[in-house]
């Protein structure tokens, strides 16, 4: 042993149940070391037992969180156990997946914000404010110092998180999935500080089921499952293993085509992969040939022709419609659509109105000017309870709405509510949750589900009610099911 | 009615003290002040906190209404489906602020908030000669109000 040199974090056979899931270890016997200056990015499925690992470094797991706990972690050369999450928070930074709750909610403004850490350590106020500002600057929020925290969209408030962090200047730094309930915006924003971080030598150590972003970005790649590592090497080497694996993880698309280049024989497989557009592009540029290469793509995927129109019965019809907030701010500016049968998605950044107008079809808004019908049914003169039997709409916090005792009753709320008889009701309730995938957890408490199995109860909860048209406000990673013509937003 | 004047302008001194408070005290700078006279830092949080607990509920309950409205829950009808709407209501309310419980504390943990020991503030909340003579003056005259009402 005395000729391995230690790394800055090193995990050596650790085994962890939470005492609320004794049965089913988080973790099993996992080995990992992390050396300093590295860039980590883990992925996996939910409940892989991701978390589980940042937890384990920055010492939640066993000081916060209880369980079954066997094997050891060291920190720069001391055991977690032997210290407390306070000390080890000098070494170790957590930034967590929601932007909001990890603010401490007790700031009015930013700067405010970014200095709990450091006063928290008492450090002399004349260094306070330098620091706080310096740490604001790398996360480029300088200008923002003196905006409530409050009034700060997902993106802003994640990199305020970071800030805050970095103002205790840590060495390493761990990030549970921070860009997961930001728009694509937000995530652009949030990565570029992380990959600046990481050139300025910090360790970084980051959770996230984008490969697209982390894969470009990191120097090594975890894929853990059921609470084991499965693969651990250079991303490029990792994903390929994966692909090849049919790990159900989201490989990127540039892989993708590019392994199925090679796999045609149209690319030589010594050749090294690309990762980002630009690296495929030149790839794809060096290709020549009768058949050019988009149509050598463009061929190995089904081609889809676009489903015939039918006759249009306007089911959902907006003329006009304008919406202004109460503050006077408007927020939907002159929308005339009408929509039928068939899958639309509505895309836009945050702020865009998307979910203003998603609420105005089951009347929760109503326009301010122009009007929305949904089947005929002017949206002003219903009440949301009996528009609700019309259109179903799903909301993205699955915490906002379960409350039964059970998956099953959960999933019944909404066709008891809409008043369909109970026979009916326990077709629609056994069918939405074979759609969902939801029949083995029938009898479970609601909250003693995953994050993704609650959102999956929540939304088949809706579509138990069996409506004419389904909306869902979720973000990736939800089916939707077929024959009710739905509305996705992102 | 002249009872009820005295009533009246009673309230009306309460109401402008607290007033005059809200509107020209930061509440930062008023906590700052307190833990440097010895208020334990956490009760100072705890009172930092509750001024945004407020609308944070707020923004929570509206955002759970709305998601059990399109369930189908109708708030407008008889008595036995309202008492059901609170309950559709407060339970979410309630495991989601202690979800979000969960993740405040490990950040507070994070940023140190239990290490104990000396603190240091942003915000410098002087003591002057003159708010020293000022807030004596105030205990002062307090004392001789008292002394009056109770001795004439």
């Amino acid at each position: 042993m005395a000729d391995r040199t230690v790394s800055l974090i090193e995990i050596e056979d650790v085994t962890f149940s939470y005492t609320s899931q004794r049965h089913e270890p988080a973790l099993r016997n996992l080995d990992c070391s992390i050396e300093q200056g590295s860039f980590v990015g883990i992925t996996g499925l939910a409940e892989a037992g991701k978390s589980s690992l940042c937890r384990l470094t920055s010492g939640y797991i066993p000081h916060f969180f209880h369980g079954e706990f066997s094997g050891r972690v060291s920190v720069a050369g001391t055991d977690t156990r032997e210290t407390t999450i306070g000390e080890l928070a000098e070494r170790v930074g957590f930034v967590f997946e929601n932007p909001f709750d990890q603010l401490t909610g007790a700031s009015l403004t930013v700067l405010e914000e970014a200095a709990f850490a450091p006063e928290s350590m008492g450090l002399a106020r004349v260094e306070i404010r330098p620091r706080t500002q310096k740490s604001l600057a790398q996360v480029g929020m300088e200008d923002l110092a003196d905006r409530h925290p409050q009034r700060l969209s997902g993106g802003q408030s994640q990199r305020l998180a970071l800030a805050s962090v970095l103002a205790v200047q840590p060495e390493i730094f761990i990030l549970d999935e921070p860009t997961s309930q930001l728009d694509p915006l937000g995530v652009e924003e949030v990565f570029d500080v992380i990959s600046d971080m990481h050139c300025r030598g910090y360790t970084v150590i980051l959770v996230s089921q984008d490969l697209d972003h982390l894969a470009t970005r990191a120097d090594r790649l975890i894929v853990v499952d059921k609470g084991e590592i499965k693969w651990d090497g250079e991303p490029r080497n990792v994903l390929l293993e994966a692909a090849g694996a049919r790990h159900h993880i989201l490989i990127p698309d540039v892989l993708e085509i590019s392994r199925s280049l090679r796999a045609a024989g149209r690319i030589a497989s010594t050749s090294p992969l690309p990762l980002t557009v630009e690296q495929a592009a030149e790839e794809l540029s060096s290709i020549d040939g009768r058949v050019s290469a988009a149509e050598a793509i463009a061929a190995s995927e089904s081609s889809r022709p676009l489903p015939a129109s039918k006759d249009s019965n306007n089911e959902l019809l907006f003329e006009d419609v304008h919406y202004d907030y109460p503050t006077g701010e408007s927020a939907i500016r002159g929308v005339s659509l009408s929509l039928d049968e068939g899958c639309v998605c509505i895309v836009g950044q945050n702020g865009a109105g998307k979910t203003t107008f998603a609420k105005h079809l089951n009347g929760l808004l109503r326009p301010t000017r122009g009007r929305v019908l949904v089947r005929g049914k002017d949206t002003r003169e219903y009440r949301v309870a009996e528009l609700a039997r019309e259109v179903g709409l799903a909301f993205q916090n699955p915490d906002d709405q379960l409350f039964r005792s059970t998956v099953e009753e959960e999933v019944r709320f909404g066709p008891d509510n809409v008043g369909v008889g109970p026979e009916e009701s326990k077709r629609l309730v056994t069918s939405a949750m074979e759609l969902l995938g939801l029949e083995a957890v029938g009898g479970k408490k609601p909250h003693d589900l995953g994050v993704a199995e609650r959102k999956r109860v929540a939304t088949a909860s809706v579509i138990a009610m069996n409506t004419l048209s389904l909306s869902s406000t979720n973000r990736q990673g939800d089916r939707t099911p077929r024959g009710s013509s739905c509305w996705a937003t992102w | 009615m002249s009872n009820a004047l005295l009533v009246f302008f009673r309230a009306l001194v309460v109401v402008c003290a607290v007033l005059i408070m809200v509107f020209s005290t930061y509440p930062k700078t008023m906590m700052v002040a307190f833990i440097d006279k010895g208020l334990s830092p956490k009760l100072a949080y705890v009172f930092m906190a509750s001024l945004q607990f407020i609308p944070d509920m707020q923004r929570r309950a509206r955002a759970i209404i709305e998601a059990q409205q399109a369930r189908g829950l109708d708030l407008e009808a008889n008595i036995w489906s309202r008492f059901q709407a609170l309950l559709a209501m407060m339970i979410p309310l309630l495991t989601g602020a202690l979800i979000s419980v969960e993740t405040r504390s490990l950040a507070l943990e994070a940023r140190g908030f239990s290490r104990g020991g000396v603190r240091s503030h942003l915000i410098e909340v002087p003591d002057s000669a003159t708010d020293r003579v000022i807030r004596w003056s105030m205990a002062a005259i307090v004392v001789l109000v008292a002394v009056w009402r109770i001795v004439l």
